[in-house]
């Protein structure tokens, strides 16, 4: 990672004109890019607020409140959380290495407050970091320009000081990609920086991969049918000649050629046999419709033919009670509820069917994690007695958190570092090395851990911190979803931030 | 449930409310995974099946565990190549179709059947795939035996629902078409004996997925036996079928019926089109049985939808379909934000045993995920509703006209049917509501129309109205 002078020259907490020094070289380079360009610094010296804030405010726009404050009110200073991390070799390689505990602790912090550092170093200072590593990046190739087929990779010139910069050197799709997430976050911004510059090679490597993954294999598709919906009103079309008017011809539905809903990158599905196949449509002409409102592109009907149809069973009339065929009865399964046997003297009262928690509880702290734990563990012993066998028939020993028991806390530490480095959305898969990590361990475990107590302790972790962010359903490792303080070190806190949870003291509260 | 010691669950009860229903759930369908980053999560499933049993709805149900189907169950529907390789592939064999060059060799070989057979990015091969398969058709092909014996009123499978499976080949995260397979075996009896056995037992199929019911439709697109309704999403949305002209096939015209809806369909919209419809559907074709494909993606809030349902208005469907007492069969389906699915699927087996859930979720181990709130329902987004009024009676219109075809079918002899063959207490409600809604046509349909919404214009107003037909 390529390092500015005046970094070096502020390791120690900036006084007032080191600060002062810093923003304006920052400033300077920013602008030798296009960004900031009018912001001044000399003419607004009577503000109070630090020159360095007033430079990140501007570079973002003025879209995030500055200064940042953490959950209990207490402001974080930008330029030591950013010297702090730029000093780790920046944010990737804080990420990788795990240590944001150690830059909370740098910016004066307590470790528990590391995800919300993260938090605001992602918000408010990422893109600062990578708009400056490309300034580096820039001065690094000259002006060779970009338009080569080789793409220079930043920092790959001294990446070699640092073994946690490899994922850094990967190919120059992976760069782009990152690029283009960039540009998702923020788009216009980096667009048009690149534009004034002339600087545009990841826009026409992300034009021409696109033109190579939809419009070669879908040739007859126009480009928006993929996952990103348009917000479309209902096309007049579908009804309009209803009452036989003579508007012109209707196209009817299709199967898109791409089959996909999940991925715009497709393997072309026509497969050999699709094609001759007879596809008839469903109106046959004579009637209200017009008859040759598909004409104009037969690929757009509902196939007919014996290799899409079902065949329709010879029916029988059923005896009065049912068929008693064994081939019928095996499908009756196996029956678990309600037990053959009784198992136990709890009688259970009808009218709790259908209640819910009670609407208060005398914890300490209501709502807290620790709560919570105690009531589900509650809860879970209610319903163990009263199910008997079935609550293992149902597998609800492996449901929740209690899978976690069977891992240590460095293997869970080990799960949540690997989870931590891969992005999904840079294409990183972190299950090939979460597979290779716990050889061990069957897939099946795995999954069971990371779906029952992994991304359960995420959520418990964005409801208190993050409540407006939640997100259960992306398996992605982004910002303030896996503090350093988080279940591995068996320490736990929320906004109450003095509960502690201790897994094996909360078993024996399960357990007695 | 003054018989809950026993194996027998309680019948008809003189309210005519209760229903005997049965669950079908497999202990192991939530380790399936499709792999990173894949919207589809088995362990829905699991989280759904777990509130249900916090919430003690298990104590009005029978629960079972599926019988897995063999692959000569699954080619009563599915071709023979492709049944045969979704039984024997591996993601190993996947992985060295993937990495092979050359255009021959056995890995090309398995490279070119992963094409043929639509295996990929969407429907990738996965540790398990068969058995979860297996399990999912097990379970609906059970619901359909459950409802043939007479054993239960309702069937509930929400491994089920895998509406886009063709005959074929995969799609949109469907392998085996679980419907199709559970329609096949209702098929195979006629539960009420007719006078005039010239018609086989029908079935009815809805489908309130977000997308449409592909798979399920074109199985059944050419036959007056099984009739299916689609509500979707339509217009640039996969799979790109469920036009409205398309309406079946030869014997099957007019026994497709496709509401293409746009983005951000609220409850009132919603049931504006469906129990007008749905009422007529079930005046005309008069199903022995009915399968509702319940997909939660429809719900406000889903990673890949955009509807905005409420769990309620989700729901109230199942309500509507309920109160006409045809056996019904129940699945699941799409749905892509987890919590939210096992929210919905779970107030839908409440609302299956008649029972309302209270909205403060009981603790369960789940609980996180449903936080910051914690409660049972969901609410809609501050969406602006794409679908006019005027778009939603155009479509209304243009299908009840479709409908009003298969009235004089030919083929649909529905005055020979005897008298003495109508369930008791329920159906004379029953015939009541259709004999009113009979009266009605064209111009002033969509007057009485709206009187009957207005009660869902309040929370429960769906329930509300469910009871006061059944009651």
């Amino acid at each position: 990672m390529e390092e500015c002078p005046v970094v070096t020259a502020a390791r120690s907490p900036p006084s007032a004109t080191s600060s002062s020094a810093a923003a304006a070289e920052i400033l300077a380079k920013l602008k030798s890019v296009g960004a900031c360009s009018d912001l001044d610094l000399s003419a607004e010296a009577v503000e109070a607020s630090s020159p360095f804030d007033r430079v990140v405010s501007a570079f973002l726009g003025g879209t995030r409140p500055i200064p940042p404050m953490l959950g209990d009110g207490r402001v974080v200073d930008l330029l030591r959380l950013y010297l702090a991390v730029k000093e780790r070799g920046g944010h990737d390689a804080v990420n990788e290495s795990g240590s944001w505990t150690a830059v909370a602790q740098a910016i004066g912090l307590e470790p528990v407050v590391a995800p919300s550092v993260k938090l605001i170093y992602l918000k408010y200072l990422d893109m600062m970091e990578r708009r400056l590593e490309e300034v580096a990046g820039e001065r690094e190739t000259g002006t060779e320009g970009n338009g080569g087929e080789t793409l220079k990779i930043k920092g790959s010139s001294d990446s070699d000081e640092s073994p946690s910069l490899k994922r850094k050197r990967q190919s120059a799709i992976m760069e782009m990609l990152r690029w283009s997430r960039r540009l998702a976050v923020a788009p216009g911004k980096l667009y048009m920086e690149r534009r004034t510059n002339g600087n545009d090679g990841f826009i026409e490597r992300v034009l021409m991969m696109r033109k190579v993954l939809y419009l070669k294999k879908l040739p007859c598709v126009p480009s928006e049918r993929y996952l990103v919906q348009k917000r479309q009103k209902t096309h007049p079309s579908w009804y309009e000649d209803a009452t036989g008017s003579d508007s012109p011809a209707l196209r009817c539905s299709s199967r898109l050629q791409s089959k996909q809903i999940l991925s715009n990158s497709c393997s072309s599905s026509e497969t050999s046999g699709a094609d001759d196949k007879p596809k008839l449509h469903g109106n046959v002409s004579g009637d209200t419709f017009n008859g040759n409102f598909s004409t104009d592109d037969p690929e757009k009907e509902v196939p007919v033919g014996h290799h899409y149809q079902a065949e329709i069973p010879d029916y029988v009339d059923i005896p009065s009670h049912g068929s008693n065929d064994p081939d019928d009865l095996k499908w009756l399964g196996t029956m678990i509820w309600p037990p053959t046997k009784k198992v136990n003297n709890l009688e259970v009262q009808d009218d709790s069917i259908g209640k819910g928690r009670p609407n208060s509880c005398s914890c300490k702290h209501p709502g807290s994690v620790r709560c919570i734990k105690f009531h589900v563990a509650e809860e879970r012993l209610r319903l163990k007695l009263e199910l008997g066998s079935v609550f293992s028939i149902w597998k609800f020993e492996n449901m929740g958190e209690e899978v976690a028991l069977s891992w240590t806390a460095s293997e869970q530490a080990k799960f949540k570092d690997i989870v931590r480095s891969n992005r999904a959305s840079l294409g990183e898969d972190f299950w090939d090395e979460v597979y290779q990590c716990f050889p061990e361990k069957s897939r099946q475990s795995i999954v069971s851990y990371y779906f029952n107590a992994f991304v359960l302790w995420r959520r418990a972790y964005q409801n208190r911190i993050t409540p407006h962010e939640i997100n259960s359903d992306d398996d992605e490792s982004e910002f303030g979803m896996v503090g350093d303080s988080f279940a591995c070190d068996k320490e736990y806190f929320c906004t109450e931030n003095t509960q502690c949870m201790d897994l094996v003291e909360f078993t024996d509260t399960e357990r007695g | 449930m003054d018989e809950k010691s026993g194996s027998s669950l309680p019948s008809i009860g003189a309210d005519a409310k209760k229903r005997r229903v049965s669950y079908f759930y497999e202990p192991s369908i939530g380790d399936h995974y499709y792999g990173q980053g894949h919207p589809m999560k088995p362990h829905r499933i699991r989280m759904a099946h777990n509130l249900a049993v916090h919430y003690g709805l298990h104590r009005r149900m029978e629960v079972c565990r599926p019988f897995p189907a063999s692959s000569s169950d699954i080619r009563r529907f599915h071709s023979a190549d492709y049944v045969d390789f979704l039984s024997s592939v591996t993601p190993a064999i996947v992985a060295s179709a993937a990495a092979t060059q050359n255009e021959s060799g056995s890995s090309a070989a398995s490279a070119r059947r992963l094409r043929k057979f639509n295996i990929g990015e969407d429907c990738p091969v996965f540790e398990g795939l068969f058995e979860f398969c297996q399990a999912s058709a097990g379970g609906s092909i059970g619901a359909a035996v459950k409802l043939n014996r007479g054993d239960s009123d309702i069937a509930i499978n929400w491994a089920g629902g895998l509406h886009h499976a063709k005959k074929g080949e995969a799609s949109g995260f469907c392998y085996v078409n679980d419907i199709v397979l559970g329609i096949l075996e209702l098929l195979k009896y006629h539960r009420v004996p007719l006078a005039d056995s010239n018609n086989g037992q029908r079935v009815l199929y809805v489908d309130i997925d977000i997308h449409h019911g592909d798979g399920v439709e074109e199985a059944f697109y050419t036959t007056d036996r099984v009739m299916t309704v689609s509500f979707h999403k339509f217009g640039d949305y996969f799979p790109g079928t469920g036009h409205i002209k398309d309406v079946g096939h030869g014997t099957g015209k007019y026994y497709a019926l496709n509401v293409p809806l746009s983005d951000w369909i609220d409850d009132d919209s919603f049931q504006g089109l469906f129990r007008p419809l749905i009422q007529k559907v079930m005046e005309v074709y008069q199903p022995e049985a009915v399968v509702l494909q319940c997909g939660a993606d429809s719900l406000a809030g889903d990673r890949l939808g955009c509807f905005n349902l409420s769990i309620r208005g989700h729901a109230s469907c199942l309500c509507f379909l309920r109160s006409f007492n045809v056996p019904l069969m129940v699945l699941g389906g799409g749905g892509y934000t987890i919590r939210n699915v096992a929210r919905c699927w779970c107030y839908e087996t409440a609302v299956a045993v008649d029972v309302e859930p209270d909205n403060r979720l009981p603790y369960n181990e789940y609980y996180e995920y449903f936080g910051p709130d914690y409660n049972l329902h969901i609410e809609p987004k501050n969406m602006e509703n794409q679908n006019s009024p005027k778009d939603l009676e155009c479509i209304r219109n243009m299908l009840l006209e479709h409908l009003s075809r298969i009235q004089h079918a030919p083929s649909m002899q529905f005055q020979a049917r005897p008298p003495d063959v109508e369930p008791p207490e329920q159906e004379e409600e029953d015939m009541d509501h259709r004999q009113r809604r009979r009266i009605w046509n064209g111009e002033n349909y969509e007057s009485e129309d709206e009187e009957d919404q207005k009660p869902q214009n309040h929370d429960s107003g769906a329930d509300d109205q469910h009871r006061n037909i059944v009651s």
